[in-house]
């Protein structure tokens, strides 16, 4: 029970602690977020610029009015190697209709990536993701990680895990025309 | 009837219009209970435990996100659990609005009790009836010849030479020694506080990072989360006999906008510190560098393969051709730094880790067509069978480049962290080892009644009187008619406000 009565000086001291406090405790829950733009559906995606391979450098932002599909990967993930036929057939198919597909390996050689690429007659762009900055900005962490991106470059699927061509080109579909049915 | 000296008045202050209870009254009625307080630290210990018990988020043993591993490894409990927020316990909103809402209570509490214990021990009230005395913890009385005031005096300046402080009133007095012993508590919830807010400071942007990152030998590097680099201009490591590394360190160089501006080597529990980063010296591995090999050509007619020069390869980053000689160049159409066969792709590697390097060649010599190699690293002459090749390898030279393993740390908090622990423990102190003695004398008709009690440690207490009351009786030259006796705390309790 309150003993005593309260100056407004005392007053003021206790809401001025009291509020420190809370206007800290919510810094500490909001603010230990990653800093920088982080991938969310229904954002726009997190710009970025890497190498090429075979040529200087993408950015993702010269893509916009495409269908993007951004493949997260790696040439020793055995799920990645798997998907990619699939990948590379839907691509074939859509790449005249505005389709295009970036493979974001993740930290390895120019050699091995070429020796991949040429393996499996990849022939979408794959950048290097060298410092593995654009990996967090994403959120990836299982590979392959895959992010649908519509023409106005918002992110409108993830998907974690390899993808068959029919997943794939539903994606693709619904995006490039409004309707996931296969042609 | 005269209760404490004063006239008690019977009757009710003039009656008061039940005043509207403002909100910040009643915001400060709850805060300042302690049965909240005892609620909140039951439901923060039991949060503490769940988080122990349950598997929290970036300690499982997979790569998963969160909403797809718990639902997958645990069923509906999982899910549960996981929409709860229990799978990031300690910092899940819940939990630290508990911590916030008991910091608040803290003080609240504090503040409540404290401002009138302080006013209370400032001015004590001296003059108390013979039975209050009587009723305290200790009690004696004494019998002196000397008149009541001669003997407060000499009975006052004995407690002040032990260190009591002193107040008389008439002939009555009181004397009192400790009183930190009852700032203990407060003290102690200051250091909590202090605690708790600089923890919370750590989510200032810019207080509280970090980060671990591998810089190699010659390698210049940029501290995570600052704007300067470093570079490893060597890294060393010795070994105890036994094979356990014994010092390893880094000579390290802090490369500010262009200049450089620190070196020092950095050796496990010596860091660097720079700009209030400190950089620790975490780890190290060693790698592969430079590793040549002799390019061997088996001509026909001939028993020993001709050499054709060296092929040298930096492992951390190979190239995708070399010149090996005029003549002679070499492409990489592969490299699988863990080499394996894929029953659908052929050559593929298992991991990036380069446990088993195979380059799959072409190579181009003289007027002759490209021819394929394949060079294993692991075994350079060794030729594969059913590959029609004239090339092999041998060893020529190997590099190893050691890597080292940092840790970019920075703490702004911890100063204030560690003087809140210090005045915590300072607080604990007091309340443990200090006792608040309180004494009060009173001399009438030749009788010197002495009452004493404490916050704790009654028996030392006990021991204190006696002693002083032995000094006492020796400095008077009195009588002690009732022995010191120890009695049941007085039911008028040992509180601020008696």
């Amino acid at each position: 029970m309150s003993r005593v009565s309260h100056s407004p000086a005392k007053r003021l001291f206790t809401v001025a602690i009291l509020f420190t406090m809370a206007a800290l405790a919510v810094a500490y829950i909001f603010l230990r977020q990653p800093t920088g733009a982080v991938a969310e559906i229904g954002k726009p995606a997190p710009d970025f610029t890497l190498g090429i391979l075979g040529g200087d450098y993408l950015s993702l932002s010269e893509l916009r009015g495409q269908v993007v599909m951004l493949n997260f990967w790696a040439t020793w993930c055995e799920p990645c190697r798997d998907e990619m036929p699939a990948m590379q057939t839907v691509y074939e198919r859509y790449r005249d209709e505005g389709f295009e597909i970036v493979g974001i390996n993740l930290q390895e050689t120019e050699v091995t990536v070429r020796g991949f690429v040429n393996q499996l007659g990849i022939t979408f762009p794959i950048v290097y993701d060298l410092t593995g900055e654009v990996y967090d900005a994403y959120l990836v962490r299982p590979m392959p990680t895959s992010y649908f991106l519509d023409r106005d470059g918002i992110v409108r699927f993830l998907f974690i895990g390899p993808m068959t061509e029919q997943e794939i080109e539903q994606r693709v579909r619904l995006l490039l025309y409004g309707t996931g049915e296969p042609a | 009837m005269t209760v404490h000296g004063k006239v008690q008045p019977n009757v009710r202050p003039k009656a008061q219009a039940k005043a509207p209870v403002s909100f910040y009254d009643r915001f400060w009625r709850f805060f300042a209970s302690v049965r909240l307080a005892i609620v909140l630290i039951f439901l923060i210990a039991a949060a503490a435990v769940l988080g122990s018990l349950i598997q929290q988020e970036g300690a499982y043993p997979s790569s998963l996100p969160p909403e797809i591993y718990y639902p997958m490894e645990y069923g509906t409990y999982g899910e549960i659990m996981y929409k709860l927020g229990f799978t990031r316990m300690y910092s899940s909103w819940w939990f630290l609005l508990l911590l916030v809402l008991f910091g608040v209570n803290l003080i609240v509490c504090s503040i409540d009790r404290f401002v009138p214990l302080i006013k209370a021990l400032r001015n004590p009230k001296v003059a108390r009836s013979r039975r209050f005395i009587a009723s305290r913890q200790v009690y004696t009385q004494l019998r002196t010849a000397r008149p009541p005031e001669e003997a407060l005096d000499l009975i006052l300046a004995r407690f002040r030479k032990e260190g009591y402080k002193v107040y008389r009133d008439g002939v009555h007095g009181y004397a009192d020694k400790g009183r930190w012993g009852r700032y203990g508590p407060y003290i102690t919830h200051i250091g909590l506080l202090l605690l708790l807010v600089a923890t919370l400071g750590m989510a200032v942007p810019g207080w509280y990072h970090d980060e671990f990152f591998w810089v190699a030998e010659g390698e210049t590097v940029r501290v995570p989360h600052t704007d300067f680099v470093v570079r490893n201009d060597g890294f060393h490591v010795e070994f105890y006999d036994d094979g356990r590394p014994r010092l390893f360190q880094t000579d390290a160089v802090i490369i500010d906008e262009g200049e450089e501006r620190l070196a020092k080597p950095i050796r496990v529990n010596e860091p660097l510190v720079y700009k209030r980063v400190n950089l620790l010296q975490a780890s190290y591995e060693f790698l592969l560098g430079e590793t040549s090999f002799e390019l061997l050509r088996t001509v026909p007619g001939q028993d020993e393969p001709v050499s054709l020069g060296l092929l040298t390869i930096d492992m951390q980053n190979p190239a995708p051709e070399y010149i090996v000689s005029d003549d002679t160049k070499v492409t990489v159409v592969h490299y699988l730094p863990d080499f394996a066969m894929d029953p659908n792709l052929g050559p593929i590697s298992k991991s990036p880790d380069p446990l088993n390097p195979v380059f799959i060649l072409q190579i181009e010599h003289g007027d002759e067509p490209a021819e394929p190699a394949i060079l294993f690293l692991l075994q350079p002459d060794f030729a594969l069978p059913g590959l029609d090749s004239p090339y092999t390898f041998r060893l020529a030279g190997l590099e190893i480049v050691a890597r080292s393993g940092l840790i970019s740390h920075k703490n702004l908090a911890l100063p204030y962290i560690y003087t809140g622990l210090v005045i915590t423990v300072f607080g604990v102190f007091l309340s443990f080892y200090l006792y608040h003695r309180r004494v009060w004398i009173r001399c009438e008709d030749g009788l010197i009644d002495i009452g004493a009690i404490s916050n704790k440690h009654a028996f030392s207490l006990e021991r204190e009187l006696h002693r002083l009351v032995e000094a006492v009786k020796q400095d008077l030259g009195a009588e002690q008619p009732v022995p010191l006796r120890r009695q049941p705390k007085a039911a008028a309790a040992a509180t601020a406000d008696s």
